[in-house]
């Protein structure tokens, strides 16, 4: 069992530099600190800067009617950080954030949206000055597509881009699909480890 | 829920084996009559759907294995009070869903319907659909016959390596 192990971390190890280079990430020399902003989370509780601080966040903006591509940026996710979690100590284990940006259609049912992909997702949303002020420092893009008044199944269409958000609350890389489970695992555990030269 | 990978593979291969339906087969209201047998679904999956949410996705590969161009024009499920085709493209990083008002698949060929690229988007669901294990959907040609299939519906799992593979394949 112990040499298994040796060998699984022995090819971890030399594979996971070339499987990491196989992602499409952008890593900020200077990293882009987040301002403040006000929302909700799912639980209906705040969620401030504050809540980004202090550990490792993958924000991804989108909406929760959205059929395609979110629900498999977010699965992705979901399995990243299961891979990711063979890497690093659940403390390091970056959370993830679903920044909700159709408030109307998304604010009732986010609980039962992000649970539904892991049940350790936060989903966040709040008033839509909040939104972009938070889309903003992500140097992320949102437009709601909403035709008329009775329109109830328009497009948001948003940035693509998860922003690695690092424990100072500061943008620190942002990757982009395809959101390859093991290639992004690994290429975030380089980065949480300092290891920048990944690109 | 995950469905065994047997039950998935025999529901594929199930559905583009076996004749096709007559589009009566699901009461949509005016019945279209039933395209020739050499068009085939196959392969069509929904990812399971979340409470609240009212828009589903359908994936299959659509096969016109006829000798006339194959148009398809739209899409309905019962249940649900909108069809329509959908591409995803992803272009200076922005990601769009843009309606197809019709798409054809020349003889011989096949379209795809797969994850952030093509799809059907249903719209308008009722509570009811989020814990049917198949959705019933009839593709609309427009040349007034339809086609009728089931699409198994299952998880939109990040870790199935098709859909994954699939998923990282935007158009841009």
């Amino acid at each position: 069992m112990a040499i298994r192990s040796f060998c699984l971390a022995l090819t971890l190890l030399v594979a996971a530099p070339a499987l990491a280079q196989d992602v499409k990430g952008v890593i900020l020399d200077e990293p882009s600190q987040l301002g403040d902003f006000q929302l909700t989370d799912h639980r209906g509780e705040p969620f401030t800067l504050e809540d980004l601080v202090g550990q490792w966040s993958l924000v991804f903006l989108g909406f929760t009617h959205c059929p395609d591509v979110c629900p498999f940026t977010l699965a992705n996710l979901e399995a990243v950080r299961s891979q990711l979690s063979m890497l690093v100590p659940p403390e390091r284990l970056p959370q993830i954030v679903f920044l909700a940006v159709d408030p109307a259609r998304d604010r009732p049912v986010l609980a039962d949206y992000v649970a539904h992909f892991d049940l350790s997702f936060i989903g966040i949303t709040g008033e839509p000055g909040e939104i972009a002020r938070l889309a903003h420092g992500l140097d992320a893009y949102y437009r709601l597509e909403k035709k008329s008044d009775d329109d109830d199944a328009y497009d948001v269409v948003h940035s693509a881009a998860v922003a690695v958000v690092n424990p100072a609350g500061a943008v620190k890389a942002k990757i982009t699909p395809p959101f390859h489970p093991q290639g992004t695992a690994n290429y975030l555990h380089l980065l949480l480890r300092g290891m920048e030269g990944i690109n | 829920m995950k469905l065994p990978f047997w039950t998935i593979l025999m529901a594929a291969l199930t559905a583009s084996a076996m004749p096709l339906r007559p589009a009566a087969a699901h009461d949509h209201g005016a019945h279209p009559a039933s395209v020739a047998a050499p068009v085939k679904v196959r392969q069509a999956w929904s990812p399971r759907g979340v409470p609240g949410v009212d828009t589903r996705a359908v994936y299959f590969e659509l096969v016109n294995g006829g000798t006339a161009p194959l148009v398809i024009i739209g899409a309905e499920s019962p249940g649900f009070r909108r069809g329509v085709i959908h591409e995803t493209t992803t272009a200076s990083g922005l990601t769009r869903m843009t309606p197809v008002e019709q798409l054809t698949v020349p003889p011989g060929q096949s379209a795809s319907f797969r994850p952030q690229e093509l799809h059907l988007m249903l719209t308008g669901a009722g509570p009811e659909h989020q814990e049917n294990k198949t959705l019933p959907v009839r593709l609309l040609f427009a040349d007034g016959t339809s086609l009728s299939f089931e699409a198994l519906v299952h998880e939109a799992d990040g870790q199935h390596e098709n859909h994954r593979h699939r998923a990282a394949m935007p158009k841009s």
